[in-house]
């Protein structure tokens, strides 16, 4: 005999289940058009280029559930076994639907037993038990991410739970009636089955059969015709936003065109969005891996990333086809920067990228918020005073130290530094890019020196631009003046392509990353190294030579701009590694987990008004490493650390120092 | 050129340290020219300021009457001023950088045709083939300028707390005059509504001895309450640099510089500020700047007469101290 | 309602000392270093002006300065402030410029507009501190004037000026037209433009006016200033000569000072 069951075994009018799916479908489909429809409201965008790559992504982080794995990997583990379970679960599925609509019998033989028993049987089990997990993680440990608690979140994994079990229950009660030859490749099911024959007859056993079949097939239904109305539909969001997800470099937020007239300048309604943002709103799951992770959130400021992602997709629910079958009119939308989104909530994020690094399903929350910057800084030139300053220092001099009284040449004094204005012919291999607080900041200029110093003692031929550099813009762009960001960076464009520059070194993230990956939007394109990288390639080509050195116990802070925005997380590591005697250690948080020193996204500019002070969190989390020497590789970093280490430490003598200073130092 | 004129206004002000020192200018410069000094009163001057014009070095003093000098305006003082000119005569009138000074110098100049020079600090007459020389620091004190002005009329006014004061002779005759001004109000009307006197806790920032500074140094808001126990220690005044009151640190009332304040104390201790010229210009007239700042490139070094070289959050405590220490010991002595 | 305000660009005063140079005759500051800013009490003159008009919901604000062509700029972030109208005269055609030639210049240009209600100058410029140019135009239009203006109001038929006296502040009542020189203050640093403004600024056309058309002759705007030679122009060198307390410690240091300041009879 074939192995292979009887499908719709002790069920008649099977002809119901055929409407109550057609009435499933079509509220199913009423749900997803009803979102098709909104998503619509956002401006185009080209997420479906690079196919390939794309599809690499989903099945990566999608079906292979990287970032969930990465991090609170028991909470991903337990979603993994939901996942698998009914990825197979809905296969096995298809294949009944194959084998008695379609009428091609594959439901048999060794198909029918090692995936349609037992393999289902196996994955059933496993996405029981992440059920189970996922209830006493949300009902019993609580974390905090996943507040509050809604009704829905009990209703899904009930539902889900009562699913699986009653499968299991009917399957059991099935092998058990019809004396299923072939129940051991079942185990699961079989195991049920025996324990309701212990206790009922074969006639209750059918009845129950009967019952549990319909109920069980009416919670499917509802669940399914459920899914987009719920949180249920990241089923479909969530891979359709890993997909489309933006495949440009990380670090570089999207260019506005300021040539076009009647072009909105920012985000201030849900229309000024791409429709990817519209899209991702719908993803979320409200896992709050964003929030715990945010330098604002941990700090007690108003900003919340999970809070700003479901605070956008209520306005998106509330306006546009609410209720009605008329098309969602355009105008509709309401503010949304205002009402509904603060404006300090706006102002409290540092722009470290943490939450879209632990966001499992691509939700950009960077842009959105850089967005509405954009509009309140362009549109409304409404932003915080400190920023006024900051801007207007920008505009008039370049830089964005009011009040500085240094002159970008002044850390040259003593060594042999020219700029290029004063030998335009000079010969170089690199361009050392300063940066404003490398040239202005009095602890800045000490790194300054050090990576002369050391490239001179490397024997490499550098230029310098000295007082024809103008700050790269990345404040500008992060508080959102766009405007003022293109004008600086047209600047240095010309000035760069003047000077045929075609590699540059520079000891600041943000400048680095702004060169590398934003000047092309611009038409600039140079081949741009961090000093970790470049210092570190002159080691291994021994050009520069480490010497036994007490360098002692040091830990390494990833800058946000370095680490997570371009994933350098070894070379300022392998640098520091090179110096024998340098005993290092990792903080808790560290590379694509670093916590943010609280310097970026304008903060380095303004003061913290609201809640604790971001440098202070994550000083104590690098201090907890016991090292003497907390190493950076960033000029904000260095600024929030050494002032944070005084404020939480000042008995101690530990010290914060850049990779080159340490350098340095330990090859005196 | 030998008459010199001293403008000086009577307007709910005692005679004090702006009209000596513009007095004192005077008097120098009349030396130079070997010329007289004008002491030209107006707007119902008490009794006292005669005897004190002549005590520092008043040749004459000139009372200008008349019932339109009876409230301060503008352009009927200025029609004044020009009516007593024409009679008495004066080739130099010099004002100070009061309120009042900032309007009279030169809408009296423009009306008797005179080269205007204003904020200017110091003026002399040894000046080859005759005029005066007048000392004026330009773009936000980086640079000085000596002016030559050898056509009179000339009017100079003088910034507050830039001049020396001669020392005070007792017992000194002199000629005093009364011209009668006849000019009536002009057309429009401009009238004091309200006056409000800032209310400074302690010492005024203006009149204070000793003035202790602090800036962007500081990091904080919170960070001056030290500052605040040195001042009480200290029996100083309180004051800030641009950069901390625009962080919000400090109320602005506080700041000292190009656009804020201008003092001149005999002791100035500058805490966490770097110098810029734009806060220098503000404390150009301090007899002792002290700077405390841990940058040692400050710019500010290379204007103080003492620094010291320490973080100001180990540095300020224990110089409380060791200032405390002094005064007990002075006390018990 | 018709309020004027005076501009003048200048060479950014803020840049860090070490980079001030005088240009090779000593005469003036060497251009390259600085860019051109409009003069700070300007901008606080086109926002007390702005202020104004919010207050009263209506009202047109015209900017006029005289300059080289490059004071194009000043006048633009103006226009991008939300000034109406902004116009240009040309310095170069004048020689010889003097405060009363300035005055005289802008006192011809305004009377070619609607009559204003209110002119507003900064207190001084932010180069020279000439510091009289304001009481000039009032002189030329025989209106009242007051100095050092923080916040205007209209009040009916009068302005109401709020103005900072010897010892605190004064309110002013002074019958329309008036002619105020305004000073910095908490409430009137210049806002910062909106992008959107400043791009439909940069669209708008500025008239450039010449000696011909304000009907001047170029040598009649000579006065009395013009007499004052500029004997010298220097930058300071400072001679005072720092002494850095030293010390072995803090406690050293705090010392010494506190011996040197009992010395000079502060405690």
């Amino acid at each position: 005999m074939t192995p292979t069951r009887q499908v719709y075994f002790n069920i008649t009018q099977v002809w119901v289940m055929y409407l109550l799916f057609g009435i499933t479908l079509a509220v199913f489909c009423h749900g997803i058009y009803r979102h098709w429809r909104r998503w619509q409201i956002g401006r185009p965008v080209d997420r479906f280029d690079q196919l390939s790559t794309r599809l690499r992504l989903l099945l990566k982080e999608g079906l292979g559930h990287q970032k969930l794995l990465q991090r609170y990997s028991g909470a991903g583990l337990a979603h993994l076994f939901i996942f698998w379970g009914f990825v197979f679960l809905f296969l096995g599925t298809v294949v009944v639907f194959i084998h008695e609509d379609l009428h091609i019998h594959i439901m048999q033989g060794g198909f029918y037993l090692y995936f349609e028993s037992l393999t289902l049987n196996v994955f059933g089990v496993l996405s029981i038990a992440g059920i189970v997990t996922a209830l006493v993680q949300r009902y019993v440990r609580r974390p905090k991410r996943l507040k509050p608690d809604k009704p829905d979140d009990a209703i899904i994994l009930a539902a889900i739970l009562i699913i699986l079990v009653t499968g299991f229950m009917i399957q059991g009660l099935r092998v058990q009636i019809t004396h299923d030859p072939w129940a051991a490749w079942s185990p699961f099911g079989k195991a049920a089955g025996m324990l309701f024959a212990a206790f009922l007859s074969p006639a209750e056993m059918l009845l129950l059969h009967r019952t549990i079949w319909w109920f069980h097939l009416v919670v499917v239904f509802s669940f399914i015709g459920w899914i987009p109305y719920s949180k249920l539909f990241h089923v479909f969001t969530a891979p359709a936003s890993i997909f489309t997800q933006s495949l440009a470099p990380r670090g570089q937020l999207p260019l506005l065109n300021l040539e076009k007239e009647d072009e909105p300048l920012g985000v201030s309604r849900l229309q000024n969005f791409f429709w990817k943002d519209l899209l991702d709103l719908d993803a979320c799951t409200e896992c709050g891996r964003c929030e715990v992770n945010c330098p604002a959130f941990l700090t007690e400021k108003p900003l919340s990333p999970k809070w700003l992602i479901l605070d956008a997709r209520e306005s998106l629910h509330a306006q546009a086809y609410n209720g009605n079958r008329n098309s969602p009119s355009p105008e509709e939308p309401p503010p949304l920067v205002g009402p509904l989104i603060k404006e300090e909530t706006l102002w409290s994020c540092t722009t470290c990228g943490a939450c879209m690094e632990q966001c499992p399903v691509a939700i950009e929350h960077v842009p959105k918020i850089v967005g509405m910057r954009r509009h309140l800084v362009m549109e409304r030139a409404e932003f915080p005073g400190d920023l006024e300053n900051m801007v207007r220092s920008l505009e008039a001099r370049g830089h964005p130290y009011p009040g500085a009284s240094a002159s970008r040449t002044d850390w040259m004094q003593g060594l042999p530094v020219k700029s290029l204005a004063d030998q335009p012919n000079a010969e170089f291999e690199v361009l050392f890019w300063v940066g404003c607080a490398g040239a202005l900041n009095q602890r800045s200029q000490s790194v300054t020196r050090a990576v002369a110093e050391l490239l001179t003692r490397a024997g490499v031929k550098f230029a310098v631009l000295g007082r024809e550099e103008r700050c790269t813009g990345d404040s500008a762009r992060r508080i959102g003046h766009e405007f003022l960001f293109q004008t600086l960076a047209q600047q240095n464009i010309a000035t760069l392509d003047r000077y045929k520059v075609k590699k540059i070194v520079t000891a600041c993230p943000h400048c680095f990353n702004t060169i590398k990956n934003e000047y092309p939007q611009l038409g600039g394109n140079y081949e741009v190294v961090h000093h970790s990288e470049f210092l570190a390639e002159l080691v291994a080509q021994g050009r520069l030579k480490p010497r036994e050195a007490k360098t002692g116990k040091v830990t390494f802070h990833d800058p946000c701009y370095l680490g997570r925005y371009n994933q350098i997380y070894d070379a300022p590591r392998n640098l520091l590694d090179s110096l024998p005697g340098a005993e290092r250690s990792e903080p808790e948080w560290n590379r694509r987990n670093a916590l943010c020193c609280g310097g970026g996204g304008g903060f380095s500019f303004m003061e913290e008004k609201r809640g604790t002070r971001m440098n202070q969190n994550r000083s104590r989390q690098l201090l907890a490493t016991g090292a003497d020497t907390i190493a950076v590789g960033c000029p904000f970093c260095m600024i929030m650390l050494e002032d944070g280490v005084k404020t939480a430490a000042p008995e101690q003598s530990v010290q914060v120092r850049d990779i080159a200073e340490v350098w340095k130092a330990a090859t005196e | 050129m030998r008459s010199v004129v001293a403008v000086l206004i009577a307007d709910h002000n005692e005679f004090g340290r702006t009209e000596i020192e513009v007095l004192s200018a005077g008097v120098r410069l009349a030396e130079d020219l070997g010329g007289t000094l004008t002491a030209v009163l107006l707007g119902e001057p008490p009794a006292s300021f005669a005897p004190n014009c002549f005590s520092y070095g008043a040749n004459r003093v000139a009372v200008a009457e008349g019932p339109v000098l009876s409230a301060y305006q503008p352009i009927a003082f200025s029609a004044a001023i020009e009516q007593v000119i024409r009679t008495i005569g004066g080739d130099v009138l010099l004002f100070p950088s009061t309120t009042s000074g900032l309007e009279l110098a030169p809408l009296s100049g423009h009306k008797l045709g005179a080269s205007v020079v204003m904020d200017a600090v110091g003026v002399d007459g040894k000046v080859d083939g005759g005029g005066i020389r007048i000392h004026k620091p330009v773009f936000g004190g980086k640079a000085q300028s000596l002016l030559i002005a050898r056509k009179v009329p000339i009017v100079v006014a003088l910034r507050m707390r830039s001049i020396a004061p001669v020392a005070r002779q007792e017992n000194t005759p002199g000629e005093i005059i009364k011209v009668p001004v006849t000019v009536t109000s002009p057309a429009g009307t401009w009238r004091l509504v309200d006056r409000n006197v800032e209310q400074s806790e302690g010492l005024r920032l203006e009149d204070a001895r000793i003035v202790v500074s602090g800036g962007r140094g500081l990091g904080g808001k919170e960070n001056f309450a030290c500052l605040e126990e040195l001042s009480r220690v200290l029996g100083a005044a309180l004051g800030a640099s641009r950069a901390a009151v625009d962080l919000g640190w400090v109320p602005s009332t506080w700041q000292i510089g190009q656009t804020g304040k201008k003092i001149a104390p005999d002791l100035y201790l500058a805490v966490g500020i770097s110098g810029a010229s734009q806060h220098m210009v503000g404390i150009a007239g301090a007899k002792h700047i002290v700077a405390i700042n841990k940058d040692d490139k400050a710019p500010i070094f290379q204007m103080a007469e003492l620094g010291v070289i320490e973080d100001y959050r180990e540095f300020i405590p224990k110089l409380i101290e060791a200032v405390k220490k002094r005064k007990t010991s002075a006390t018990t002595l | 309602m018709h309020l004027v305000v005076c501009l003048k660009q200048i060479l950014d005063p803020e840049i860090p000392s070490s980079d001030f140079k005088l240009d090779t005759q000593a005469r003036g500051p060497a251009e390259g270093i600085a860019s051109f800013v409009p003069s700070i009490f300007d901008e606080n003159a086109l926002e007390v002006a702005l202020q104004v008009r919010e207050a009263a919901g209506a009202g047109k604000i015209t900017a006029i300065s005289i300059g080289p062509d490059s004071a194009i700029d000043a006048l633009r972030k103006a226009l991008s402030m939300r000034a109406d109208e902004a116009i240009l005269i040309r310095q170069g055609e004048f020689p010889d410029l003097d405060t009363y030639g300035t005055a005289r210049i802008l006192a011809s240009a305004i009377r070619k507009l609607e009559p204003a209600d209110l002119i507003l100058c900064g207190r001084e410029s932010g180069d020279w501190y000439g510091g009289q140019v304001a009481a000039f135009l009032a002189a030329e239009f025989n209106y009242p004037y007051t100095a050092l203006v923080a916040a205007v109001s209209r009040q009916e038929r009068e302005w109401h000026f709020r103005r900072q006296s010897d010892d605190g502040w004064e309110t002013i009542a002074c019958s329309v037209p008036a002619v105020v020189s305004v000073t910095n203050d908490d409430h009137n640093l210049p806002r910062i433009p909106k992008v959107r403004d400043n791009m439909i600024a940069f669209r708008k056309t500025i008239p450039a006016w010449t000696a011909k058309d304000l009907g001047l002759e170029p040598q009649s705007t000579r006065g009395p200033n013009a007499e004052l030679e500029l004997e010298k122009l220097y930058i300071p060198q400072v001679s005072r000569q720092c002494r850095i307390i030293a010390g072995d410690n803090v406690d050293q240091k705090a010392e010494q000072l506190a011996q040197q300041l009992a010395d000079l009879h502060a405690i």
